[in-house]
């Protein structure tokens, strides 16, 4: 005991707070150590100990290493909190801010009838679920509200489209309040295209609006998983893509891939569908826990281990057709890459401790009700009213004080979670108490049985695997997608972990 | 073929903690019935069952190792944590004063 006291009284530097998983495959870098601070590191079982002890050789090259990467310091020699606090500060510089994504729904009503659906949806023809011209001007308020300078609405459904008079106000409300206000906003309807029109495509041009739309794979795959009366929701959908693109420019419309458990036998057809329509991202996402898909899920769902399955082969296609010169990053692990290899927060709500949803977004149902998150009004379909912040007519100021926005924040800083707090991977992950109030009714959760932990798991150390042994292809793959530049237009020195 | 298995280990070198946080981690894999004995600490241990639990059940010799290094894991992520003490909280504060604004 005392000889241990002695060499740690003598040791030359001292531990800072970092957290270690080990990585059962063989490697003998199986150890992966990361820091408050992002950076990591992977090192053998046996150096964890060596470290631990305050044993290292003070003239290793590993010893410079974990200095340099904020594992250890020097005392009396470098005060390492300044520059951590920075980098820390530059990690979660979301919260420096008001919400910056407002999401309108301006309709339920949608042309479709998915089983699967995650946002829910009343008939076409249906009255009583599109916002009201007065709930909207209310909404607008609530948007400048925010202290926000960058600011994203998006329009949601339902489908949008069959309410695109009350995107116009709301927009038309927003650009001209925005005369004052002169902060960056960017707008984005989530939608079929289905409803496009040349008055919408002015409007849009107009105004600079971006369209997100979904494309599950090919027709086969699409008209399956989105049923209409037409059966041709698949042809709408590529007409639309085409139609945005001749008016407003090829990188107007960006696509989402919504998989269901057929899906996931098809991971090469679904990513050639995305090549041939020219994408230069696809987002490959698991079905959520909500609306439809909840009901459903007995027929619909799969397991996250299967789902793991499907991304890890898609992911291998992915680098394969990028080595080849197609650039087509998955939108998913481009944002993993950012929290992992930058010293910034990807800003995506779903990977944010503290939790994105209310801190970061506000979504204004059709009926005038404020969430703090599209999930937890999703849960609302479900029958779950108990996550509404308030009314729209009620300033952000009382929204944000709500008493739900106080049990999501007790819930929702991972640092602080249990399992998540001894987690390796939690500086690149995030909080989600809305899915684990869905999936298993309560907001804080238990990790051992999280999809939500399962799925980021497993899809983080699939990451830091081909990190630490990836070819020369296949880092120059993953560092183009991380810097949005194809394989020829990056250095050609790669990145080595 | 189902199985139990008891670990006890004494509370100076593994306290009770650290115990607690090996069964939750466990959990998915192994159910883990935390029973403290005087200066010592009984872990009963068996495959989990319930739905929800993980598809792959360890053997008794498995379950074992699994648990004695996940004792040592997160013992020495108890050490870390007390030589750290303080840094995280000063961290935080530093980066982010003036957020609660």
């Amino acid at each position: 005991m005392m000889g241990s006291a002695l060499i740690a009284k003598d040791a030359g530097y001292r531990l800072l707070p970092f957290r270690f998983l080990r990585l059962d495959d063989g490697n003998s870098n199986n150890v992966l150590l990361t820091a408050e601070t992002g950076e990591y590191l992977f090192v053998p079982e046996m150096l964890l100990n060596t470290l631990v002890r305050r044993e290292l050789d003070t003239h290793s090259a590993i010893y410079k290493d974990l200095l340099a990467r904020h594992f250890i310091y020097e005392p009396g020699r470098h005060n390492p909190i300044p520059e951590m606090a920075a980098q820390y500060r530059s990690r979660k510089s979301f919260l420096l801010e008001g919400p910056a994504l407002h999401i309108f729904v301006v309709t339920l009503r949608c042309n479709h009838t998915c089983q699967y659906c995650q946002v829910s949806r009343a008939p076409q023809s249906d009255a009583g679920h599109d916002m009201s011209a007065e709930h909207a001007s209310h909404a607008v308020e609530r948007v400048f509200e925010s202290s926000s300078q960058v600011l994203t609405v998006e329009f949601q459904g339902g489908e949008p489209l069959l309410a695109f008079d009350r995107i116009q106000q709301i927009i038309e409300a927003v650009e001209a309040r925005n005369e004052v206000e002169k902060r960056n906003i960017q707008y984005v309807v989530t939608t079929t295209l289905h409803h496009l029109s040349d008055a919408i495509l002015d409007f849009a041009e107009r105004y600079n609006i971006q369209f997100s739309t979904s494309l599950d794979g090919p027709a086969f795959l699409h008209n399956a998983n989105r049923p209409t009366p037409t059966k041709d929701a698949y042809e709408r959908t590529v007409d639309g893509i085409n139609r945005v693109r001749a008016r407003l420019g090829h990188d107007a419309v960006s696509a989402l891939t919504t998989l269901t458990s057929r899906s996931l036998e098809y991971p090469e057809a679904i990513i050639d569908e995305y090549v041939a329509q020219g994408f230069s991202s696809i987002s490959l996402r698991p079905l959520s826990p909500y609306g439809f898909a909840k009901t459903s899920a007995r027929r619909l769902e799969y397991s996250m281990g299967d789902f793991i399955g499907f991304y890890k082969k898609a992911m291998a296609y992915l680098i394969s057709i990028n080595a080849r010169g197609t650039f087509l990053s998955e939108g998913y692990c481009a944002l993993l890459l950012t929290n992992i290899l930058t010293p910034f927060s990807s800003g995506y709500v779903d990977l944010r401790s503290p939790l994105g949803a209310g801190i970061g977004t506000l979504v204004y149902n059709y009926d005038g009700d404020v969430y703090p998150s599209d999930e937890s009004r999703m849960l609302l379909e479900m029958g779950e009213d108990g996550l509404k912040l308030g009314s729209v007519k009620q300033p952000m100021k009382d929204l944000l004080n709500s008493p739900v926005i106080d049990l999501l924040l007790t819930c929702g800083v991972a640092e602080a979670l249990p399992g998540c707090s001894d987690c390796a991977l939690v500086p690149y992950c995030g909080a989600d108490p809305i899915e684990h109030f869905a999936r298993q009714g309560d907001p804080i959760g238990h990790r051992a049985f999280s999809s939500f932990c399962e799925k980021n798991m497993g899809l983080l150390t699939h990451l830091f695997t081909m990190l630490r042994d990836g070819d020369e292809k296949t880092l120059r793959v993953l560092m183009s997608w991380l810097s949005r530049r194809s394989l020829g237009d990056l250095p050609s020195a790669g990145y080595r972990g | 073929m189902e199985w139990n298995l008891t670990i006890t280990v004494n509370e100076q070198a593994y306290s009770l903690r650290v115990v607690q946080r090996v069964a939750y981690a466990m959990a998915a894999t192994l159910s883990i019935h935390v029973k403290p004995n005087g200066q010592n600490i009984d872990l009963e241990i068996a495959p989990t069952l319930i739905v929800g639990g993980n598809d792959s059940r360890p053997s008794r010799d498995q379950a074992h190792e699994l648990v004695l290094r996940s004792l040592n894991d997160f013992a020495m992520r108890e050490q870390i944590q007390s030589e750290t003490s303080g840094l995280r909280e000063l961290l935080v504060n530093v980066a982010l004063r003036g957020a609660e604004s």
